[in-house]
């Protein structure tokens, strides 16, 4: 044991002690709160409370109820971020050539067997989490991010050509993207466009029924709750994501010779 | 009571073999001689020390009747994690190893006779 080490074990001990007093003095003030504020409580209170029809989400997880319809707004524009800075990515990209015939090696028979085991099951565990965003920890987002580590998995143990194989290709991953988008935007719209040609007083990214507007999403698909627009932002939420995720994945393992095209794409803009 | 101690005793017995198997590869971390050697004893600690203590959290939350029937949910991940852990843990290694192997990335220097040298073009380095 050297010097180096010994000051190694020093440092990370003291750096324990230094947190674990910073934490049992309080230094970090209350974490926990002693009562629930206003806002926290109608939270609670509603989220999920059919007797309450006119404020309730019908979303048992109240993070999601919050996320997707008390302010789905926000969320829209998150989405909205995600989009632009996945597209930003083929603007820099521009006049690249999708090849195939440059030769697929990949790793091991051992880790493609079992990354063909593992693959479809991380894609079904992301959209669990996806579609169960209202009942259980989790949403849209972080299903399509988990599903994605089967695509970057595939990417790396098959190589990229086994990809367009099978016919995943980066335009077709684009068009799926906008298409979830679209359908965001014709769920939001959708209650405020049935009620306006008989019309009937509607919001946009209404969900359940209000005081003043009788449309309603349905909130109950035979004994489970849906949650109404919550579990259709969360599906194409999931869509996005993972779509767009995994466009960028393949954008960033292009091959040398796919992107030589890119200097003429290049000299027609100069 | 005498059905329920059988699962106990056994799921006990999982957990501490268990942690005999995490102390022995946790020595083994530290003086094994090299890098593919030290890469089986992470293996040791993995399948020895996860799945088998995963198995026993199974057998032992069939026993507690007190949890109720939420104890099967406990039963069911704790298998479900151990087959994953079971399936993961030897590909991650294995991969590590090829790949240190074929890119000459780790000395081989306790190594006695090499056969897979012989048998691909370019797998010695110099």
């Amino acid at each position: 044991m050297n010097r180096k080490d010994i000051a190694l074990a020093l440092s990370l001990s003291l750096l324990v002690l230094a947190l674990s007093l910073t934490i049992s003095l309080e230094g970090l003030g209350p974490i926990v709160p002693r009562e629930l504020r206003p806002l926290g409580a109608s939270f609670v209170q509603n989220s999920y409370n059919p007797w309450n029809a006119s404020l309730t989400s019908l979303s048992l997880n109240v993070v999601t109820a919050i996320v997707w319809d008390y302010r789905g707004l926000d969320t829209l524009y998150e989405t909205l971020v995600l989009f632009a800075s996945i597209a930003a990515t083929l603007v820099v990209l521009r006049g690249y050539s999708e090849l195939s015939g440059l030769g697929i090696k990949g790793l091991s028979d051992v880790s493609k067997s079992v990354t063909v085991v593992i693959a479809p099951l991380i894609v079904v565990y992301g959209i669990a989490t996806a579609i169960h965003g209202h009942l259980t920890p989790g949403g849209g987002f972080q299903g399509g991010t988990i599903a994605v580590v089967a695509a970057t998995l595939i990417i790396a143990v098959f190589s990229l050509e086994y990809l367009y194989r099978r016919g995943v290709s980066t335009s077709r991953l684009m068009l799926l993207r906008i298409l979830g988008l679209l359908a965001i935007i014709l769920t939001s719209l959708s209650l405020a466009s049935i009620g306006m040609p008989s019309n009937v007083n509607a919001y946009i990214l209404q969900n359940m029924a209000k005081d003043d507007s009788a449309l309603s999403m349905p909130g109950v698909l035979f004994d489970t709750p849906l949650a109404g627009s919550i579990f259709l932002y969360n599906l194409f939420e999931f869509i996005i994501v993972f779509s767009g995720l995994t466009f960028a994945a393949m954008m960033l393992v292009l091959r040398e010779s796919e992107l030589e095209s890119i200097k003429e794409a290049a000299e027609v803009y100069e | 009571m005498v059905v329920n101690l059988l699962p106990l005793v056994l799921g006990l017995t999982a957990v501490t073999v268990g942690a005999f198997f995490d102390v022995v590869s946790a020595i083994g971390i530290l003086k094994l001689p090299n890098f593919f050697t030290r890469v089986h004893s992470v293996t040791i600690g993995a399948i020895g020390g996860s799945v088998l203590p995963l198995i026993g959290v199974a057998l032992i939350s069939i026993a507690l009747e007190d949890l109720g029937p939420q104890r099967f949910y406990l039963v069911g991940t704790s298998i479900v994690g151990a087959i994953f852990i079971l399936i993961l843990a030897p590909t991650g290694a294995h991969s590590l190893a090829r790949a240190a192997y074929t890119m000459c990335q780790a000395p081989r220097k306790p190594l006695i006779y090499d056969a897979l040298e012989n048998m691909k073009e370019g797998a010695s380095c110099r």
